[in-house]
């Protein structure tokens, strides 16, 4: 970094600056800040430039590549071009096919050739469609794979940042601020019923922000992240109809509904090597890790704190509870997401309103006032919160 | 009713005053040193509030607008058939740490070991453990394991080890070559030993025991012909007579003894019949604290009360008497009873002494106890440690002439007065291998440590009783790069079996065929491994006619100037676990010191030498705390071992003083006993840790006693205040009603002999904090179950009353009304709950529960290097049992009965659609208490043992006067003994308004 600014001519931090500011005055001072908010991007530069340079990448070829990649090169392309199935930012929405960094990691260490046949001679169905339009040579495709690797080192784009809460909390503060030294010491707005009205507005609207960051801290409701294996629980339950358990085995039997070991997956997929929208890229993912041993991460979507006990044994094979209840639909997710706030409300709600298997389960004999109380019909029905559902110590110890 | 005081301040000046200084002493620790004195002292300005003010709505801002980490979720590749993800699978198992042994079931929760749990089907160790076995878990995980074959403390390779062993082994030199073990009572294990020196002759196997009590098989060598320890039904024996064995907490094997000795303790209406148990000992140990007659005796009148007892059996057995001496203490009575009792009684000592051991046994040969109380076929094949044999290579490392020095579990470095000229001696001979599962003294001078499994992680059998065998299974994979003792052996022999082949073909060939199973041998051996247990009737062993010929009285010392025990403590032991956090922590049953030991005096000889508690003295070199302990015999002082390790880890590392090297050896063998010290003034002072006063009770009928004599005549005795607080539970409020289950718990204070194992046992099973000697003395220990003791009458020697006291769960709960965030309240099923995440720290429950139960979290004591015992450490961590959250700082936190255990099993009928059963639910102190002291389950169940117990004359509650209604009853003790407590209600008169 300092080697760079050297050779722009700039001085050394360190060295000749902070006798300058002990010398003259604003003049100097302004002229520091302004080097300060000038110096990243003279650094960036001049950094992608000396990378550039010493690993001989940033070249014509590379260029033409990446032209290429994304279908700026007139009569390559009669559809879709490669950037615009294989994303290179990171989005929110789902995207079936892999996104570029995928590819290009997949391909950084093989050859040029099969890179070539995975292009332009693919086998699987849905490439196989998608990529008959392409009009490359062997030489173009050797470009785009260029671009990619040096893609590969750099990884997705990332999103800019939106403006968020925390610059919307800010100025309400830089706003209550200016009344408070408005009323003691500017005192220019004559009709102070304004200022009044801002202040309580400010202040509130602050409260509001604050109270609702506050309730969702550790909440996670519509979470939806992207998973390793671009897994379909649309594709799993409701085109091929195999049920929750196949899968979540444990489910009845465990406090955990248990996520699939992979061995587990490899039963059908031994055979199904191709999805209906993934194509063989998320598969054949699942079969590496399966052969090289390695286990998938799965990110996990709903987490419960670590002071809350929940069963699904309780809930699904005692309660008869169905999955979709909490889970949502789920079997029309592609992605899964998460439909419920887990917050202790819906929990106590629910076990305030849900019957349990009073007269079917055997269990609930001993519990005899309930059962003199139905039969004197003085209630209908025996929800969980009257076998005592909405305890502290039925779900936290 | 007797007068009862919790400490010597009490007894000396009255409750008032003690309670003042108390009050006083706790001001002072009130200042709270969550930051410096400086900090603490300043006053928070109005400036200081909103800088905080401020900062926190930042965080808050800042927090709610960052995102939460990723969380991953990583299933298995292939899934092992027998796990399931958030199931516990249960491993029975044996535990043997060389010295005690234990049939258990591991829970094993997601591929981990995390709690003990006793294994009911043993007929050894029946359905209890120790608190050591209970701690045995953590060890597991200790940090201080050895992790990889080193040589010194470099990196090394089990190739490197196994080549040097193996030339060494062949090589024709002309040292001594010398296996160095702990007792090994596994057959498999031996026969492997054998096979080794069948391959090489000139190796020697030596035996090696940290404390000794070789004399008890001498004596029967000498007697019957065959030294064997004989094995001892307490379940049989109507008359007990102890000379300082504490056979319920340290001596031989407890959990067996306290199993047995309690199934004479159960008193009921219907079978008013219990055993007499006289303890004669000079220290107080657990075991004379439930004794029905305690003799606080020196060693020296202890051998002559023998003596004196030998002959007057002698004289009515008509066998010779010894040579009389001079003894003015009584025998009579005991003679009498023992009389009685004639094949069903029982005389034991702790004494290593050989007259001693000598004349126990013979006047256990006169009164028949040979063939039903004492047993000579099933035997203990513990302690077989040989003390001439190690003098011997004491010898001979001394004149450096040891060419192989192969030492498994024995740390004599740390454990032999000598020990530190045996440390300097390894160095100088020749290859010196340590074979143990962590670093030690010993280790430290071995030129390579060869890493062993923890027990968990391991194979192997075990003969703890002649014909009773177990399967010791592993739980886990090998943590670290470790080697099986046995299969480092069989490597040395050059045999390609493993350890598991070699243990599944002696099964084969030398049990299997004794089973009479006509099935498959895989089957069985299936199901052996599922028991964990197996017996065998085996053949006969013959002895000669006993022989009391050579028993003679021997030296008899004279009782001048103070003589010293050297005793192992109930958490410690010999110091093998000292690394274990919960072990340091684990309060004395009668001392209630923990993280040290301390000289035992008796008040008198305070009085005499002018010391104080906590004064440092300093015995015959070593310097070491004074502890003034009621019932301490006078002129005796005790002093435990297995303290002062240097290498044992950072927790046990310079905790207490090493006291082996006061331990004396004629011939090489070792004397517990040391007559004539000295005990020197050094005016310096040193704290002790003791949980004594923090949970006083104040002067009210807390244990309630009566003898059995008054017991038969009136089944109430003792306990009439009960049927009198009964009749003042008047309410305004309606009886709550608890429809469903009611939970329960019976405590028998006959039963309970005050072992600890319920203590660790909660500890683990909650995850309950460790908090260090520090804290401890502030009155912040962590434990949900505590023993209380109470002394009663006489300082010299006063009766002890142990009492484990838990939440009671009241239905009529002071605390629960008292929240103001209502944190903690009644369940539907009379559980008093607390919900830790809602707490928000006012400790007003704790200040309103009269039966000092609650626990504040006064720090974090995970993640927090400050406690530097086991929850800083990621491998420590893996112990935590995940059901049971871990409490932050700023939380009240109590018993809970085992909530988990109770939603556990309430789901798994749920699941089978049933009603539970009784006694399906064992909360952790219930499922591993060996005597059935405590009873657990639903009172609203008129069936249920506990219900009954709740209707039994014996059952009361702590404090019933306050109309708290508790789901805890304890049952009255009874001791054997004549009179009666009729003077009860002149002596407490309870003020009802």
């Amino acid at each position: 970094m300092i080697k760079s600014c050297q050779q722009h001519g700039f001085p050394g931090r360190g060295t000749t600056i902070l006798p300058c500011i002990q010398k003259s005055g604003n003049r100097i001072l302004i002229f520091i800040l302004f080097f300060f908010f000038m110096l990243p991007v003279n650094i960036v530069i001049a950094a992608d430039e000396s990378g550039g340079d010493n690993e001989n990448h940033y070249s014509p070829g590379l260029k033409r590549g990446e032209r290429l990649f994304y279908g700026l090169i007139e009569g390559k392309f009669q559809g879709n071009a490669c950037g615009d199935c294989h994303n290179t930012m990171e989005i929110d929405t789902f995207n079936w096919n892999p996104n570029a960094w995928e590819i290009a990691h997949k391909y950084k260490d093989r050859s040029v050739e099969e890179f070539q046949k995975a292009v332009l001679n693919p086998t699987g169905r849905t490439m196989s469609v998608t990529h008959t339009s392409f009009n490359l040579n062997e030489a173009e495709v050797e470009l785009i794979k260029k671009y990619l690797d040096h893609f590969e080192e750099q990884g997705l784009t990332k999103q800019k940042p939106i403006i968020n809460k925390i610059l919307l909390f800010l100025l309400l503060g830089a706003l209550l601020t200016w009344i408070v030294l408005e009323v003691l010491f500017l005192k220019k707005v004559r009709r102070k019923w304004i200022l009044g009205v801002l202040f309580i507005g400010a202040l509130g609207w602050q409260i509001q922000l604050l109270l609702d960051a506050g309730i969702a801290l550790g909440r996670q409701e519509n979470y939806e992240p992207d998973q390793p294996i671009k897994f379909s629980h649309w594709v799993h339950v409701t085109d091929n109809h195999i049920d929750c358990n196949y899968c979540h085995h444990t489910v009845e039997h465990s406090k955990s509904a248990g996520i699939p070991e992979t061995e587990l997956c490899m039963n059908c997929h031994i055979i199904v090597r191709e999805g209906t929208y993934s194509g063989r890229h998320e598969i054949n993912k699942l079969v590496n890790a399966y052969e090289n041993g390695d286990p998938i991460e799965w990110i996990r979507i709903h987490n419960l704190q670590d002071h809350v006990f929940f069963s699904h044994a309780q809930h699904v094979a005692v309660g008869k509870i169905e999955c979709r209840t909490c889970h949502g639909p789920i079997e029309n997710m592609h992605r899964v997401k998460q439909v419920t706030d887990l917050s202790m409300g819906w929990c106590i709600n629910c076990h305030r309103d849900t019957e349990v298997q009073f007269f079917e389960n055997d269990f609930y004999d001993k519990y005899e006032a309930l059962h003199r109380a139905v039969k004197a019909g003085e209630i209908e029905r025996v929800t969980a919160e009257q076998v005592g559902g909405t305890e502290c110590s039925k779900c936290h110890y | 009713m007797e007068k009862y005081w919790r400490s010597l301040d009490e007894y000396k000046n009255g409750p008032d005053q003690r309670t003042e200084k108390v009050a006083e002493e706790e001001q002072k620790n009130l200042v709270l040193d969550l930051a410096s004195d400086k900090v603490a002292g300043a006053k928070a300005s109005r400036r200081d509030f909103l800088k905080l003010v401020g900062f926190s709505f930042a965080t808050a801002a800042i927090t709610s607008s960052c995102e939460k980490p990723v969380q991953k979720a990583i299933p298995y590749l292939i899934k092992p058939e027998e796990v399931t993800p958030g199931k516990a699978s249960y491993y029975a198992t044996s535990f043997f740490d060389g010295n005690e042994y234990c049939s258990v079931v591991a829970k094993v929760r997601d591929g981990r070991p995390i709690k003990i749990e006793a294994n009911e089907l043993s007929p050894v160790s029946g359905g209890g453990t120790s608190a050591r076995v209970q701690a045995s878990v953590l060890e597991l995980y200790d940090q201080a394991r050895l992790r990889a074959p080193g040589k010194g403390r470099n990196k090394s390779s089990w190739e490197e080890i196994d080549t040097l062993v193996k030339e060494q082994l062949r090589a024709s030199s002309s040292g001594r070559k010398v296996l160095l073990s702990s007792t090994i009572i596994s057959p498999t294990t031996k026969k492997i030993i054998r096979e080794l020196q069948d391959k090489y002759p000139d190796l020697e196997w030596i035996v090696y025991d940290e404390v000794s009590v070789e004399f008890i098989r001498m004596a029967h060598e000498k007697i019957f012909g065959k030294a064997v320890i004989p094995g001892y039904h307490f379940d049989k024996a109507d008359y007990v007579v102890s000379f300082d064995a504490d056979f319920l907490g340290t001596w031989l094997a407890p959990v067996e003894f306290a199993s047995g000795y309690a199934k004479k303790r159960d008193v009921s209406k219907d079978h008013p019949e219990m055993s007499k148990h006289i303890q004669f000992e000079s220290g107080y140990s657990v075991t004379g604290s439930n004794a029905d007659e305690r003799f606080p005796v020196s060693p020296a009148r202890s051998k002559a009360i023998l003596v004196k007892l030998y002959n007057a059996v002698a004289l009515r057995t008509g066998a010779a008497g010894l040579s009389g001496t001079a003894c003015d203490f009584d025998v009579n009575a005991v003679a009498e009873g023992l009389l009685e009792n004639q094949g069903s009684s029982i005389v034991i000592s702790g004494t290593n002494d050989p007259d001693i051991q000598m004349m126990v046994a013979g006047i256990n040969v006169m009164l028949g106890n040979y063939g039903s109380t004492l047993d000579l076929f099933r035997t203990l094949n513990i302690k077989q440690g040989n003390d001439r044999d190690f003098l011997e290579l004491k010898k001979s490392l001394k004149e450096k002439d040891v060419s192989l020095l192969i030492m498994s579990n024995v740390n004599p470095v740390f454990s032999d007065p000598q020990g530190a000229e045996i440390g300097e001696a390894i160095g100088s001979n020749g290859l010196s291998v340590y074979i143990g599962s962590s670093y030690s003294e010993t280790a430290k001078q071995c030129q390579y440590v060869a890493p062993d499994h923890h027990y968990l992680e391991s194979w192997g059998d075990a003969e703890p009783v002649r014909g009773t065998f177990s399967l010791q299974q592993p739980t886990i994979n090998p943590l670290y790069d470790t080697r099986s003792f046995q299969d480092s052996l069989l490597r040395w022999t050059g045999s390609d079996q493993t350890y598991y082949e070699e243990i599944r073909k002696y099964w084969k060939s030398a049990l299997y065929p004794l089973s009479g199973s006509t099935g498959r041998f895989e089957d069985w051996w299936n199901e052996q491994l599922q028991k964990g247990v197996f017996m065998v009737n085996g053949n006969p062993v013959s002895y000669k006619d006993p022989n009391l010929s050579m028993i003679g009285p021997g030296n008899i010392p004279k009782e001048e100037g103070m003589s010293l025990t050297l005793y192992t403590s109930v958490g410690i032991l010999d110091g093998r676990h000292a690394n274990n956090p919960w072990l340091q922590e684990l309060p004395d049953p009668v001392t209630k010191a923990c993280w040290d030991n301390y000289l035992a005096i008796s008040v008198a000889d305070a009085g005499e030498l002018e010391l104080a508690d906590e004064d440092v003295v300093e015995v015959n070199g070593l310097r070491v705390p004074v502890l003034i302990q009621p019932g301490q015999a006078k002129g005796t002082c005790s002093l435990a071992l297995g303290y002062g390790r240097t290498v044992a880890g950072k927790v046990g590392d310079n905790v207490g003083v090493n006291a082996y090297g006061l331990v004396t050896a004629e011939g090489g063998f070792r004397r517990y006993t040391v007559q004539g010290i000295t005990i020197g003034k050094t005016g310096k002072t040193y704290e002790l840790a003791r949980t004594q006063t923090h949970h006083s009770m104040e002067d009210r009928p807390i244990v309630r006693e009566t003898t059995l004599d008054a017991y038969r005549r009136d089944p109430n005795s003792g306990n009439q205040f009960h049927l009198d607080a009964e009749s003042h539970h008047d309410s305004l409020y309606p009886e709550t009603e608890f429809d469903g289950y009611h939970w329960g718990l019976a405590i028998d204070l006959n039963k309970c002999v005050g072992c600890n194992n319920c203590v660790v046992s909660c500890i683990a099973e909650n995850n309950i904090a460790t908090v260090g000697k520090e804290e401890v003395k502030k009155h912040r220990i962590m434990h949900w179950l505590r023993i209380d003791r109470y002394y009663s009458e006489d300082v010299n020697n006063p009766k002890t009353y142990l009492q484990p006291v838990m939440c009671q769960h009241c239905d009529n709960a002071p605390c629960e009304n008292v929240c103001p965030v209502a944190a903690t309240m009644h369940s539907n099923e009379g559980l008093n709950q607390v919900a830790y995440a809602r707490c928000i720290g006012t400790k007003y429950c704790i200040n309103n529960c009269p039966y000092r139960v609650r626990r504040f979290n006064w720090f974090k004591y995970v993640n927090n290097d400050e406690f530097n015992f086991h929850l800083n450490e990621e491998t420590s961590k893996l112990v935590l049992n995940p059901d049971v959250t871990v409490r932050s700082r700023g939380v009240v936190e109590k018993c809970s009965f085992c909530v988990q255990r109770i939603q556990e099993k309430k789901l798994e009928a749920k699941l089978e659609e049933r009603s539970l059963e009784d006694g399906e639910i064992q909360p952790a102190c219930v499922q591993s208490c060996p005597t059935g002291a405590l009873v657990f389950g639903d009172l609203n169940n008129k069936e249920s043992q506990v219900a009954e117990l709740k209707e039994n004359e014996r059952n009361y509650h702590l404090l019933e006067q306050l109309h708290t209604l508790p789901s805890v009853g304890y049952l009255t003790k009874v001791r054997n003994a004549e009179g009666g407590d009729d003077e009860y209600h002149d002596h407490h008169t309870i003020d009802h308004s």
